[in-house]
């Protein structure tokens, strides 16, 4: 296949730094790649992909070359870029701009000059194939975040572009809506041959559609190739190994590391069957976390926005001291919402929540922030454009404790914000900004822990540290009601979960009975070993019973 | 408030912008044209009847409620500072004394309603009128401004969002604007100012490179939608001028307006004459939907 776009000794340093962003970066990327960037956060994943296109280079100082069919990138005029470079990022709300579908993709095609006889085909065209047609004339703000985000990818499309750049366009997105759109992804891969370079983080969904993958290290591109030699190297990086999804992870716990690993549970199980293996449960595999007494009480709670259907509906549910409920579902299932009521800064039409005894919506502003703390689904909502460490600061004095200057230093520590203390909040990565909400969630010390999304963004060395540091918080009798999308990460952390579905709460459950009597919902691990173990929910969990190990 | 639905606006939905601006131009000046009770509380109830008709009666009993408490204010200070010609109420408490005109009531009614009506046809205006029209109808003079107005008021709508999510979030971290002495009100609504400019710009910039990303900027800009002018929108543009014609020959007789404060309760037979014509200007989209359902096959 021919050379698409190309990069030649390309380094890349931000202003007022001086450790460069990107390092001799050297990539030939050919029409018809399906490129994956993976990387951890600051490893320059998103700087790379911004140099692909040249309205999105930011400010800094740049060497090397970038070109385009062998044309610098810094030499297509800006309707040449917008007609062979299309661009969805992560956030869906920030990219459209018009007030409705049909006006967003003619956005588009207007900017470029497109004839007005040619539009409507073009728009049709697209709005089939991606099924938008329904909804041409639907007001942008009342689509949800998957819709969104196919508006977007629909907008770069219209234009006929030969290559795509995606900066983790699944990110805010539920499992489900996730899935459907990398479907339409593959669908746009395969049957228009688009050139496709994607970062991600989240890569269980994503490597079964890649042919290569880009390995990003402290601004160095550590590796450029197939994906199974990508997974083999990330194996053997400590660093790299958490970033290995589940399904190929297993068998590099299980050391059944043959000369390629599977990246989905149907191949995995066909392995496992053509060599005979089975797996039992590990007897310390069942840890038991007992609750303690209620703290927050919901009776008969429900809410709706104007003249809309009930969000919440009659809902009754006790969260007790030293729990961690995940609650799990759908984008726009309500989760945030019920978030929201529960942290007293929504009241509900009916019904009463209760924290202890107390009313939430009745107590004073100040008690309520010593006793709940929030991080919102969009952090950057709840700052106040200081520096980090300002931020943190003004948030430990309405907190529980006094708050010094070592405190804080001690939390830019934890949350490994010590680096960038002293920059504005908002000029963080959304990763960062995901750990400045936490820290200001958690510097009050509160009882209530309400977490909306807290893995959003977050590479999976972060995760980890995230969901450590709220273990302890938790052991250390904090309660965590947590909305999340991120099945793993729930499984592994929280010690209930529970469903929002039409506008109500499934029973609440043992963490590990919930996620291994749900069909879908539940970690990889578990669909894999279903039929031999259905207890077992992570590599950790079992051990083998027999068959040929791939090394022996 | 929403765009109007197709189901109710088979004729008003269909028109041409320009027709349509030329339409509630005609309107606001009619509005602005008269000052008796008969004519300014015809102008109100007919455009809330349009805007129920267009909008539904839910939508818009929300609305008219907000924009009775405007109304009654306008009222109530007419009322506290009118006291010219007769009482029809009077109060005294000690030295202090208080009265209730006939002609406060009567002129803060008519100022109330010339308010209403004046917000109630804006409804009716943004409802019909969609900023991808206006943008149809400023394009051919001045593409540039055409664009940016229909980015401005989708960005006024985004703020407008933005800023009452930031008031609920903001409370998180002590940020509360609705309680405390008015001195720390006025700063923290200050605060809160910052913090949406901060953050609003900062989207903005993403938001301006994604745009460029997607050829704006390019010198070869083109317009998707183009209206097309229809006989229906003749006859109906004719239509309204020749009664906004009328209308205007009528105040240019002094008919329906009132020459001093003390004669605002009468009601004159050329008043009705008047009201007669404004009820057509009004009632004009109705006749064009019905006409349109008449005419269908």
């Amino acid at each position: 296949m021919s050379e698409l776009m190309s990069l030649k000794q390309l380094t890349f340093t931000y202003p007022a730094t001086s450790r460069p962003a990107l390092n001799d970066v050297d990539l030939s990327i050919a029409s018809g790649d399906f490129v994956v960037i993976v990387g951890a956060t600051g490893s320059g994943k998103t700087t790379l992909l911004r140099q692909l296109k040249p309205e999105l280079i930011p400010a800094g100082k740049l060497t090397g070359t970038a070109q385009y069919q062998g044309r610098s990138i810094q030499t297509l005029s800006t309707t040449e870029s917008a007609q062979a470079i299309g661009v969805v990022v992560q956030d869906p709300v920030v990219q459209p701009v018009m007030a409705t579908v049909i006006e967003e993709l003619a956005f588009s095609l207007e900017n470029v000059g497109v004839s007005a006889t040619s539009m409507p085909g073009r728009i049709a065209e697209i709005a089939n194939f991606l099924g938008l047609d329904q909804l041409l004339h639907t007001p942008l703000q009342r689509l949800s975040g998957g819709q969104l985000q196919l508006v977007n990818l629909a907008s770069a499309l219209v234009l006929h572009p030969a290559m795509l750049l995606l900066d983790e366009p699944t990110a805010q997105l539920d499992p489900t809506t996730a899935q459907n759109f990398l479907n339409v992804l593959q669908q746009v891969h395969h049957e228009l041959g688009l050139t496709i370079v994607m970062s991600e983080h989240r890569l269980d969904r994503v490597l079964p559609l890649a042919s290569r993958l880009l390995i990003m290290q402290d601004g160095a591109l550590l590796a450029a190739g197939s994906v199974a030699t990508g997974l083999q190297l990330m194996t053997q990086h400590t660093e790299l190994a958490s970033f290995v999804p589940a399904i190929p992870n297993f068998f590099v716990q299980q050391h059944l590391t043959g000369h390629r690993l599977p990246l989905t549970v149907a191949t995995a199980q066909q392995m496992l069957g053509q060599r005979g293996i089975s797996f039992k449960l590990r007897s310390s595999a069942m840890p038991v976390k007992t609750a303690g007494s209620p703290l927050l009480t919901l009776t008969g709670v429900s809410f709706r926005y104007d003249q809309q259907a009930p969000t919440l509906r009659t809902i009754d549910v006790t969260f007790a001291t030293g729990t961690w409920v995940a609650i799990l579902g759908k984008n726009g299932a309500g989760k945030s919402t019920l978030l929201r009521v529960l942290a007293g800064l929504r009241k509900p039409q009916h019904g009463k929540v209760r924290l202890d005894k107390q009313l939430v919506w009745k107590l004073n502003n100040s008690a309520l922030i010593r006793q709940v703390g929030l991080l919102s689904q969009h952090p950057i909502d709840q700052f106040t454009g200081l520096t980090v460490r300002e931020e943190l600061t003004a948030q430990a004095r309405l907190g529980n404790e006094p708050a010094n200057a070592t405190t804080v230093t001690d939390w830019l520590a934890k949350l490994q914000l010590t680096a960038v203390a002293d920059q504005n909040v908002f000029d963080l990565s959304g990763g960062q900004q995901q750990l400045v909400g936490l820290g200001l969630a958690l510097i009050t010390r509160p009882r209530l822990l309400l977490l909306d999304e807290p893995t959003k963004g977050l590479d999976p060395v972060t995760k980890q540290l995230v969901g450590r540091l709220l273990e302890n918080y938790r052991a250390a009798g904090v309660t965590i009601v947590m909305a999340s999308h991120d099945v793993e990460f729930s499984a592994q952390f929280a010690t209930h979960g529970t469903f929002m579905f039409d506008g109500q709460l499934t029973p609440v459950q043992l963490s590990r009975e919930f996620f291994t009597t749900n069909f879908m919902a539940t970690t990889a691990v578990n669909r894999l070993l279903r039929q031999w173990v259905p207890q077992a929910l992570f590599s950790t969990d079992v051990e083998r019973k027999g068959g040929v190990d791939d090394q022996d | 408030m929403q765009s109007i639905g197709t189901q109710s606006s088979q004729f008003l939905g269909q028109r041409h912008p320009l027709a349509l601006v030329l339409y509630f131009g005609e309107l606001f000046t009619g509005l602005l044209l008269f000052n008796h009770i008969l004519i300014t509380g015809l102008f109100f109830l007919g455009l809330c009847g349009s805007c129920c008709w267009y909008f539904g009666s839910r939508t818009v009993w929300r609305l008219v409620r907000s924009v009775l408490s405007l109304m009654g204010l306008i009222l109530l200070l007419n009322i506290l500072l009118s006291h010219s010609g007769a009482s029809w109420w009077q109060f005294t408490l000690g030295t202090w004394h208080w009265s209730v005109s006939r002609v406060g009531v009567l002129y803060g009614a008519t100022m109330a309603l010339s308010l209403g009506g004046m917000i109630m046809a804006f409804v009716l205006f943004n409802g019909c009128v969609t900023a991808s029209q206006l943008r149809a109808l400023l394009n051919p003079v001045a593409p540039r401004l055409a664009m940016l107005l229909t980015l401005a008021i989708r960005f006024v709508n985004l703020f407008s969002q933005q800023f009452r999510r930031l008031l609920r979030l903001q409370r998180t971290r002590g940020m509360v604007v609705t309680a405390g002495p008015w001195r720390q009100r006025l700063t923290k609504t200050g605060s809160l100012l910052r913090v949406l400019l901060l953050g609003s710009i900062s989207r903005a910039m993403e938001t301006a490179i994604l745009m460029e990303a997607r050829g704006y900027g390019g010198r070869q800009r083109s317009q998707y939608r183009h209206y097309h002018w229809r006989l229906a929108d003749t006859l109906f543009t004719l239509v309204a001028s020749g009664l906004f014609l009328v209308i205007l020959g009528l105040r240019l007789r002094g008919w329906g307006v009132t020459p001093n404060v003390h004669s605002l309760p009468s009601i004159l037979a050329t008043d009705w004459w008047v009201a007669g014509v404004v009820s057509l200007v009004v009632g004009l989209p109705f006749i064009g939907e019905g006409i349109y359902r008449l005419c269908q096959n």
